[in-house]
């Protein structure tokens, strides 16, 4: 078999031939490249409803192909698109009460289902409150630093440490009393 | 180590949770559509999506599933006939196909008709087929479901809220979410 070139054609370039021409076939692309991720990181935010987060991720392409023009490239385009999936998820949270400013300090516990002593990873962290959960998805799967969850949150640094304590407590008490295994991650 | 930190075990656990998963098909198609109805691509011509360089690009960075689909789908074509016939059967679909193929692509449109008529024929033939070996059969189902999804994302390009298309893609993803060892199902489809 012969070996294909492979020509790296680089996201600013086919986002330039949208904001220019509107190449479907370039906006395929870029789609293609970042959906998979981008989806993960918003199902996990809007606590696994599949329904949800891919209306969350189309309303995230058509804000970012809107803005597109006035991308700077000084960040990464996954990460802009990441930025704009968690305002979208946050918007849509508030929207329906499941969203509580992470300010008002107030712990919220949370049970594990009647007749599951033990559920994995993914459902505990579906379980959490809205505003834990999306700090501990930030820090502890996306490993972002608390002065950029902050900074993304709109909220002060301890805040967002004491959201992720708790997060943190509230997910060792929905796992059991054994710690999480990779068998328990879906 | 204080308990508001991460044992190893949390630690390993949290990191060996899956970063990417693929959303369903319909949804590219959906975000296509109304990015289109917003003017932020271009409207949709008869070969949306494949015509501009970028596609050729897109090639590339195609999951297994989609590659293999493809090959499957050619070898179906030149064995008996590829069609999206079976799908016309639904009436929402061949409403879908009025819409887009008006006037002046009915002959386009009886062409698929006819495919369509071949590839259902020849399940039909293969169904009353006797003494058969049970590895054909199995080989020309393979065919016939990877030809149904091939052309079911075909027509997902042209009808993004078609329910029925829908329909089948969602279980075609089922399928594919329930089989954990992608490898071994590629190895099938490119294998014969």
């Amino acid at each position: 078999m012969r070996a294909q070139a492979v020509v790296p054609i680089t996201d600013q370039v086919l986002a330039e031939r949208i904001v220019g021409v509107g190449d479907e076939s370039a906006f395929r692309e870029l789609y293609h490249r970042h959906t998979p991720r981008l989806y993960q990181f918003v199902l996990r935010v809007m606590g696994g409803d599949e329904l949800e987060a891919e209306d969350v991720v189309q309303d995230t392409w058509i804000k970012a192909t809107r803005n597109l023009a006035g991308f700077r490239w000084e960040s990464r385009l996954d990460t802009w698109l990441t930025g704009i999936g968690l305002n979208l998820c946050r918007n849509r949270l508030r929207t329906s009460g499941r969203w509580t400013d992470l300010d008002e300090g107030t712990l919220r516990r949370v049970e594990a289902p009647a007749g599951e002593s033990r559920i994995d990873l993914e459902k505990a962290i579906g379980m959490l409150p809205a505003g834990y959960r999306t700090v501990l998805i930030l820090h502890d799967i996306e490993g972002f630093k608390h002065s950029e969850i902050a900074e993304r949150l709109g909220v002060s640094e301890g805040t967002s440490k004491s959201q992720l304590w708790s997060a943190r407590r509230q997910m060792r008490r929905l796992l059991g009393s054994g710690h999480p295994t990779t068998g328990d991650v879906q | 180590m204080t308990d508001h930190e991460l044992t190893a075990e949390e630690r390993q656990a949290l990191g060996g949770l899956p970063r990417e998963r693929e959303p369903g098909r319909m949804l590219e198609e959906r975000t296509v559509k109304a990015l289109r109805e917003e003017g932020l691509l271009a409207p949709a011509t008869g070969n949306a999506g494949r015509a501009q360089p970028a596609a050729k690009i897109e090639e590339r960075h195609r999951p297994w599933w989609r590659s293999a689909a493809a090959i499957a789908a050619g070898i179906a074509l030149f064995a008996g006939g590829l069609s999206v016939g079976q799908m016309l059967g639904a009436r929402q679909t061949v409403d879908a196909f009025q819409t887009v193929f008006e006037d002046g692509d009915v002959l386009l449109a009886a062409q698929v008709q006819r495919a369509g008529s071949d590839y259902v024929a020849a399940l039909a033939a293969l169904s009353v087929a006797d003494g058969g070996a049970a590895a054909d059969t199995s080989q020309a189902l393979e065919v016939a479901l990877t030809a149904l999804w091939a052309a079911a994302n075909e027509i997902v390009r042209l009808a993004p809220d078609d329910p029925v298309t829908a329909r089948i893609l969602q279980g075609f993803e089922a399928k594919a979410q329930e089989s954990a060892d992608y490898g071994a199902a590629g190895q099938l489809l490119v294998e014969f």
